[in-house]
């Protein structure tokens, strides 16, 4: 063994590797090929695993030049499409200011003058004008994707080349906060600005929120439409935007489309080319804030036969979700189950659990609200679920009591109870024992209060 | 250092013996020897008594040293947990004031440490080599790292600029 990096193995490059931050990384692995070599899985595993995009052509074409190249494409297990988009109404706010200096020669000097020079709002309404005339041309690129269905076609070209390919996310969430989908970096130096999602406007945004509505439904549309096009098989279908699918379908696409999204794109004969898809899915995650979002998801359900996870994260109350969760062919084969963010009370709750007694082992809900009905009697519930082995309830508010602290109970066969995990951090390890449902049911009302 | 095993000693303080690489014998307490899940394993399998000394041919006498004193310090660290694989082991690079000064060594002893550490098997100790090297890494540009790690530049230009498409890949785009 010797002492130098060059002469360290792959594994141990890699390890030091996991410490660096994206700018590092890139610059070690540009120093010789021993090490570009050795950092290879790095790189790929951290930029190349899964992947955010927008429906532009530019951000589309960037999918395909990836999943066409031998050592990232097949890196690639997971393609997340944002609905990010260019609402006609937000015309109005693109500005010529902030001034990127860096792609305008000769204008570092306009910063050193004073702010409300002559010459400075000249460039400005420079700008502001070709800014505007840039993002027109996005929201016509856009346009004519959708109308012609091209971004299905690139999406399917893409997912065809993709070998490791198993999930895909739909995604509404803000692109400023976070690192941003392929492509969304270069619009931003266009027009001074980032594509929104409905995730940026607020609630009374009348102008610019039907439009990311129809953008995220058209999204759902191009997804769908592309995985039955490539027959990808899929093991993971995430979907975390507002999406409603209440738009009359064509029957077949050489039917004549009544709504926005085009017969080519989607009509009622795509969902039975979608049925190998469904029936492949191993796992769904979904968000939805309000009941009319999920009925996209009731039109997949009856084929997700194999679907052993399910999450679902939102501010809705599951009313409508049991509604259709514990009709009689949902998700036959779900072994885990997880609710994050839900409002429902404890009989529906209870109802939507019964439904998979002889299935489901694991259950985690989170950050729940739980009404009309004591806490410990959803645990005494849960001890009628004969498979169940793994219980996480983690920041639930039950009534007006709070659980502030994460416990994670276990069925323990050995002594017929449910027992609290040792938490990860010490200070809030509790365990509970219990000789009967009462009296664990006692214990767990002491530990909430 | 205490003597070697009587039957009234603590098990924890109970010496073994290791041979390093340069057949050097090192006495070490089985507590400390035991941050290493290697000599761990192989004591255990040898059965409780660990009388024999226990083979490293992969380290030599003065890194072996090193690494146990650096077991010594860390002889009452909560043992690793399967968590400390996940991804939040690898975000920090912080790392404490004794350690810090514990790394503070030429950088072939310090290869020679995250060689050791790996082989080993001491993840923690590991982590903290490959956050120091991280360390000297960061902020440098290609040219400052090659200089730091002696490291000759042999792209050809149709490589680098093949590298500096696949980083514009990975960039913020």
């Amino acid at each position: 063994m010797k002492g130098e990096l060059l002469s360290m193995p792959e594994e141990l490059v890699d390890n030091i590797c996991q410490f660096l931050e994206v700018e590092d990384l890139l610059c070690l692995r540009s120093t010789c090929r021993n090490i570009k070599d050795k950092s290879y899985h790095q790189f790929a595993t951290r930029f190349f695993c899964a992947r955010e995009f927008l429906v532009t052509h530019g951000s589309l074409q960037g999918l395909i030049d990836i999943s066409k190249d031998k050592k990232f494409g097949p890196c690639m297990r997971e393609v997340i499409i944002n609905t990010g988009t260019f609402p006609p109404s937000e015309i109005q706010d693109i500005d010529g200011e902030p001034i990127d200096t860096s792609t305008i020669p000769g204008t570092e000097e306009l910063f050193d003058v004073e702010e409300r020079s002559e010459e400075r709002e000249l460039l400005s309404a420079k700008l502001r004008k070709e800014r505007r005339r840039t993002y027109a041309k996005l929201m016509h690129e856009q346009h004519t994707l959708r109308k012609q269905s091209i971004d299905v076609a690139m999406l399917a070209e893409a997912f065809r080349n993709l070998p490791n390919l198993d999930t895909i996310q739909i995604s509404d969430e803000p692109i400023k906060r976070r690192r941003k989908p392929w492509g969304a970096s270069e619009i931003r130096r266009k027009i001074g600005t980032l594509p929104t999602t409905i995730g940026d406007r607020s609630p009374w945004d009348r102008d610019s929120i039907p439009h990311h509505k129809k953008m995220a439904t058209r999204v759902l549309a191009v997804v769908l439409s592309a995985i039955a096009a490539s027959e990808v098989k899929l093991k993971v279908f995430k979907c975390f935007a507002r999406i409603s699918l209440d738009i009359p379908l064509p029957k077949t696409p050489k039917h004549r489309s009544l709504s926005y999204i085009p017969s080519r794109t989607l009509s009622e004969s795509h969902f039975e080319l979608l049925k190998p898809f469904l029936n492949n899915l191993k796992s769904i995650q979904i968000m939805g804030e309000d009941d009319t979002q999920l009925d996209w998801l009731e039109r997949i359900i009856p084929d997700c036969v194999n679907v052993e996870k399910l999450f679902i994260r939102g501010r809705n109350n599951i009313k409508r979700l049991r509604s259709f969760l514990t009709s009689r062919h949902t998700f036959p084969a779900l072994r885990a189950l997880t609710l994050s963010d839900i409002v429902t009370s404890a009989a529906d709750l209870f109802s939507l659990l019964s439904n998979y007694t002889s299935t489901l082992e694991s259950l985690h809900i989170k950050n729940s609200k739980i009404y009309d009905g004591p806490f410990a009697e959803l645990l005494k519930r849960l001890q009628r679920l004969p498979q169940l082995r793994h219980v996480t309830l983690t920041n639930n508010r039950v009534e007006i009591a709070s659980v502030y602290e994460s416990h994670s109970w276990v069925w323990s066969e050995e002594s017929e109870e449910f027992r609290m995990l040792a938490n990860t951090r010490p200070k809030t390890e509790l365990v509970v024992r219990a000789s009967s449902e009462e009296e664990m049911g006692q214990k767990l009302r002491a530990v909430m209060h | 250092m205490a003597a070697a095993s009587t039957s009234a000693v603590d098990p924890a303080k109970k010496m073994i013996m290791l041979t390093t690489s340069d057949n050097i014998d090192i006495k070490v307490e089985r507590e400390v020897a035991e941050r290493s899940i290697l000599i761990k394993n192989l004591l255990e399998d040898l059965g409780s008594e660990g009388d024999e000394p226990i083979p490293i041919p992969n380290v030599n006498e003065a890194v072996m040293k090193k690494v146990l004193e650096w077991c010594e310090q860390h002889r009452k660290d909560p043992p690793a947990t399967q968590d400390d694989d996940s991804d939040s082991r690898k975000k920090s690079t912080d790392i404490d004031e004794w350690d810090q000064k514990f790394m503070q060594v030429d950088q072939e002893m310090l290869f020679e440490i995250i060689l050791a550490a790996n082989y080993l098997d001491i993840k923690a100790l590991l982590d903290v080599g490959c956050k120091t090297v991280a360390n000297m890494i960061k902020g440098k540009s290609p040219d400052e790292i090659r200089k730091t790690f002696n490291i000759q530049n042999d792209f050809t230009p149709e490589e680098e600029d093949q590298i500096r498409r696949e980083n514009e890949w990975a960039e913020d785009r």
